[in-house]
């Protein structure tokens, strides 16, 4: 090696260095933010397209009859068999165990985001193969119908761990400061009964949001 | 009245004074060139010891939660496969490990005063290995340049006070052997200064697009936004490693359970 080169390796950064070392990692972090960046991307043109008020929405007199129907039994957000969807899904017959559950709203002040969580909290609902309905009430919850107690528990823990794996940005309301928030969780209440499975979801909540039981006890009684 | 009497220059001494003058101009640039050079690694090097130290670490750790489900997989499937593949993720767990905690990461925070920078130029122009007449001379220049550059990234001005004052009080800083020499003398550290200023446009071409430069450039541009793109990048690692861990325990656990 020549005396020049000796010079310029004490003068190269040491990501150029070692390609097999720090080099590795940073090549690493480039991958996965450039990863993200083209996911993000990805999810605002999907999320643009499915909007509440993308453009590409039709109005009510251009939709078919099948059209409307399908509107009123979806969440108008996360394309969820809406509350309405589970109320005729009860009329064929009761499940043997409910659950509800709530996204924990602390981390996004003001709702900020508030779509996007919901829609990748309905996407980890799917992944777990959970039978899912969400009620765009004031309380925004996310209700279930299962087979056993024990299957919805295992299957909204798996939904819970997905969810946990994805990132989020939101920005101060006031300061405009973006975060980057993960480990988004959300509670859930199991039952024998939707109305079990709510107080059970409250008490996990440690007693908050009592409106809702009244809100329950309306529907059913 | 005054008579001064001015001797005419010969040609040669012209033609010296000319390269001379040529020549000084040269070295400026050329110490600007390596100012400029030296401030972009200093701050490279800085920051890839910040991204190492933030987000390299957690990589690591993601790669030996990793390499210990891989473990447990090849213990409990026992194929050729597994195990193979619980080496490799071993293998990378340890490169990962040394990475994070290597000399990159004692880099701070660079921040370069005005008299540091000024330091520096001035090393740069007299020191430079490009102005070297021979061998010996080269061998000196270049043991101190590479000194002066690691004082410069770290800051220490009283270290480029030394390099220069050992520079100047070398007998090999002043020399002459006649005109026809000096003039040949010249002529070629112009030639080693023009050559050595084309290397440093192709280093700083190299430098700015490396990995890192590319990650700091993100960075930059994230920082505008109000954003901290090495914490948002250290928080979905830290998720990565909370599930692979998770993951980890849920299988043991199970390992254990089961006879």
């Amino acid at each position: 090696m020549s005396t020049d080169s000796n010079n310029a390796v004490v003068r190269a950064l040491p990501s150029q260095l070692s390609p097999t070392h720090s080099g590795a990692l940073v090549r690493r972090g480039l991958r996965d933010i450039e990863a993200t960046e083209q996911s993000e991307n990805k999810s605002t043109d999907q999320l643009a397209r499915k909007s509440v008020s993308g453009i590409q929405r039709k109005r009510i007199s251009e939709i078919t009859e099948e059209e409307k129907y399908e509107e009123l039994l979806t969440s108008y957000i996360t394309r969820l068999p809406s509350f309405r969807a589970f109320l005729e899904k009860e009329q064929d017959g009761p499940a043997t165990a409910y659950a509800v559950s709530t996204l924990d709203w602390e981390l996004f002040p003001g709702g900020s985001q508030k779509e996007a969580v919901a829609i990748a909290k309905a996407e980890a609902l799917r992944a777990a193969g959970l039978e899912a309905y969400h009620d765009q009430t004031p309380f925004d919850m996310f209700l279930y119908r299962g087979g056993s107690q024990e299957d919805l528990r295992a299957k909204l823990e798996r939904a819970r761990e997905i969810l946990r794996t994805r990132t989020f940005e939101t920005s101060e309301r006031k300061t405009g400061v973006k975060r980057t928030v993960t480990e988004v969780g959300f509670t859930f209440g199991i039952g024998r009964s939707l109305t079990e499975a709510d107080a059970a979801d409250l008490r996990n909540q440690g007693g908050r949001n009592e409106g809702r039981a009244a809100h329950f006890l309306m529907l059913y009684r | 009245m005054t008579t001064e009497i001015a001797r005419r220059l010969s040609p040669e001494e012209e033609e010296l004074a000319k390269k001379r003058a040529e020549l000084d101009l040269l070295q400026g640039q050329l110490a600007d060139r390596e100012l400029y050079l030296a401030n972009l690694r200093a701050e490279l090097a800085s920051f890839e010891g910040s991204y190492l130290r933030q987000v390299g670490v957690l990589y690591a750790e993601l790669d030996e939660w990793n390499a210990k489900l891989a473990e447990l997989a090849a213990v409990a499937n026992g194929s050729e496969e597994a195990r193979s593949a619980a080496t490799q993720a071993r293998a990378q767990a340890a490169e990962s490990r040394a990475a994070s905690q290597g000399e990159v990461t004692k880099h701070k925070e660079f921040i370069a005063s005005p008299e540091l920078k000024s330091l520096y130029r001035e090393v740069a122009k007299r020191v430079h290995p490009d102005l070297a007449t021979d061998e010996e001379d080269r061998r000196q220049r270049e043991r101190l340049m590479t000194e002066a550059n690691r004082a410069y990234e770290n800051g220490d001005a009283e270290r480029l006070k030394a390099i220069l004052h050992e520079y100047e009080s070398s007998p090999d800083s002043v020399r002459g052997t006649g005109i026809a020499a000096d003039l040949i003398r010249v002529l070629r550290q112009l030639k080693q200064v023009s050559s050595r200023l084309a290397q440093i446009e192709d280093e700083i071409t190299s430098v700015v697009g490396s990995d890192i430069a590319k990650l700091k450039a993100k960075a930059e541009r994230a920082a505008t936004e109000g954003r901290d793109l090495l914490a948002e990048m250290a928080a979905t690692v830290q998720s990565r490693v909370n599930v692979a861990r998770r993951q980890y325990e849920s299988e043991a656990a199970r390992k254990q359970t089961t006879p």
